[in-house]
């Protein structure tokens, strides 16, 4: 309770432009919306470049947002919608990740060579595993469909209900239900036929 | 972990899960149910999988891009504010010169009727005429001096104005209807 108490005045402050309200917002949502925006398009730059962009519509189109049902539900629908219009921009350009090592473009190598970020403090094993962990996990994301990758990943990083995510997607909450479903077992079979 | 422990969180556990499930209205169906129990135990192992990688600066990224949008916004409505305030000023200037004209006017008129013979009550026109129309009026049109001359300041972006065209208008209806007195009184 004393959560969301704090939420909602940060929110209150942040529609004023507060800059401490709008840093803590970055604070508690950056790193979740990354996570979600990587696993929608599988390219860190991107992601970092989306994240930026949810911010900027946030603090653009925050003093219109009525703080009624949750936060997270207005600012994850912002990075749905930016990371499905990035999916379309990309589909006209093909870079999405390829589902087997050797179909890899030179887009892919570079990205799948760089080093992960935040993982400067660990031992060159630990990157290799994570990396490649990493790596697989997010061919099989690119293997789903996009309202079943787009489910998943909300309940994940959003953490919302799935009744939230079926307003959002605008669909009713079993089918919401049956694509996390669908989506987390072509996952898990896709996980088990890499290891 | 002993007997005890893992039975105490199978019991936080369902009792996470149930607030959850009524959170999800998914309806009364046990097939319904069941499936979200089985995409709850999926996400369990997907949370597993799921090993995230943000790189360590991201959020102050974030927020130097915020605040350079917020700058370059503020730029953008300080200049359209200016424009506008260009316009309102140029438009409170010539109203002011049309009230200036007229008073003049009824300054004109006024000291032609004071040259005209006296009546017989002897009644002090002269004495009348400084501690009421003048004073009115130049306290008056001193306002509107100042409301323009703030507005004028803000519109260079020299001061955050101390004055706002509300004030502005107030002002100059106040003077408007001082003049319209004064030119039913002499006339």
């Amino acid at each position: 309770m004393k959560i969301a108490d704090d939420l909602e005045n940060i929110v209150k402050r942040a529609k004023t432009l507060d800059q401490e309200a709008l840093d803590a917002l970055v604070d508690l949502y950056s790193s979740r919306l990354y996570g979600f925006l990587y696993r929608m398009t599988g390219n860190v730059d991107d992601a970092e470049e989306l994240v930026q962009e949810v911010f900027v519509r946030v603090v653009r189109t925050i003093a219109d947002y009525s703080h009624r049902g949750r936060f997270e539900s207005w600012l994850f629908r912002i990075a749905g919608n930016l990371g499905r219009d990035h999916a379309r921009k990309r589909s006209r350009t093909p870079t999405i990740l390829p589902l087997t090592t050797t179909d890899a473009g030179s887009s892919h190598d570079e990205e799948r060579d760089r080093p992960l970020p935040n993982q400067s403090a660990s031992s060159p094993d630990k990157d290799l595993r994570v990396r490649e962990d990493v790596d697989i996990l997010q061919r099989g994301m690119a293997s789903l469909s996009e309202n079943e990758r787009e489910v998943i990943l909300l309940r994940h990083y959003a953490d919302l209900s799935f009744s939230d995510i079926a307003k959002i997607m605008e669909t009713p909450v079993g089918t919401a239900l049956a694509r996390a479903h669908r989506g987390l077992t072509k996952l898990r079979e896709w996980m088990e036929t890499q290891t | 972990m002993t007997h005890d422990n893992e039975k105490e969180n199978n019991v936080e556990r369902n009792e996470a899960w149930l607030r959850n499930i009524s959170d999800d209205p998914i309806g009364p169906g046990v097939e319904m149910i069941k499936l979200r129990l089985r995409v709850e135990r999926q996400e369990h192992w997907f949370g597993e999988c799921v090993e995230d990688v943000v790189p360590e600066d991201l959020a102050d990224r974030v927020k130097r891009r915020i605040w350079s949008v917020l700058r370059e916004d503020d730029e953008q409505n300080s200049h359209l504010r200016r424009s506008a305030a260009k316009k309102r000023v140029a438009s409170v200037v010539y109203r002011l010169l049309g009230a200036a004209a007229a008073i003049a006017l009824v300054a004109i008129g006024s000291f032609q009727w004071l040259r005209s013979p006296a009546p017989a009550d002897g009644f002090d026109y002269v004495t009348a005429f400084d501690a009421f129309a003048f004073d009115e009026l130049s306290e008056s049109i001193d306002d509107l001096s100042d409301d323009i001359s703030s507005l004028e300041l803000a519109s260079n972006g020299s001061t955050w104005p101390t004055k706002s065209y509300d004030d502005l208008d107030d002002d100059y209806d106040l003077l408007d209807s001082l003049l319209k007195m004064e030119a039913d009184d002499w006339s």
